[in-house]
């Protein structure tokens, strides 16, 4: 599972992408850069779908709810 | 970016104005998740590395006060000004700003002649390094 970077319309859209096709289920988490100890929940099938990033940038954590509860972040710059 | 503001973009850690164990529990757990996260976007390092810097200074804040306090009960010095510099030169030097460069060159002799506050300056540094071990996410997560 991966975040892939797209441009559209001059703003940037972050899409989560399921490469394994495994749909497990994740929790994803969205940080402004401004206040980077707060975070809002974000629905999956939005991230699946592509959420642009509005500026100065976000950090987009996902934690995927298996027995190790993996988890990865990426950081967006916009 | 959609201007040079964005550049300069403020970040502010909220949770330091009301600590508890529990808020710098979840602290170190957002800390981790922004060291850890890939970098994408244009400035996306410089971006990072000012948020990073923000959640370092926000631990030098959080134990200023019980910093001060000890340095003067254990008479290693009874400065807090000098003890609170000790305190942000291990934690987030970057930050360290002098006024006054002729007081601030008082201060950096006042610092060397006194090891005793640098090292505890720096062994409070190295504790709360410590603490950000990946067990500790697992344990603060359990809280929530």
């Amino acid at each position: 599972m991966r975040w892939k970077l797209e441009h559209r319309d001059r703003s940037l859209l972050a899409r989560l992408v399921d490469e394994a096709g495994a749909d497990q289920a994740v929790v994803v988490r969205r940080y402004d850069l401004r206040n980077p100890d707060r975070y809002v929940a974000v629905k999956t099938g939005d991230c699946y779908a592509g959420m642009s990033v509005p500026a100065p940038g976000a950090l987009l954590s996902q934690d995927i709810l298996d027995d190790d509860m993996q988890l990865s972040s990426v950081f967006v710059s916009a | 970016m959609t201007s040079l503001a964005d550049l300069g973009a403020r970040v502010d850690i909220e949770a330091t104005r009301h600590t508890t164990d529990r808020t710098v529990a979840m602290l170190l757990v957002h800390y981790r998740r922004w060291h850890g996260a890939r970098a994408l976007g244009p400035l996306s390092s410089v971006h990072r590395s000012k948020v990073l810097s923000a959640f370092e200074c926000s631990d030098a804040r959080d134990l200023e006060h019980h910093f001060v306090d000890k340095a003067h009960a254990y008479r290693v010095s009874s400065d807090t000004v000098l003890s609170a510099m000790a305190l942000a030169l291990a934690f987030c030097p970057a930050e360290v700003r002098f006024d006054n460069w002729l007081r601030g060159q008082e201060m950096l002799r006042a610092l060397i002649a006194n090891p005793t506050l640098v090292v505890g300056a720096y062994l409070a540094k190295l504790a709360k390094d410590i603490g950000r071990s990946p067990g500790e996410e697992r344990v603060a997560r359990g809280r929530t």
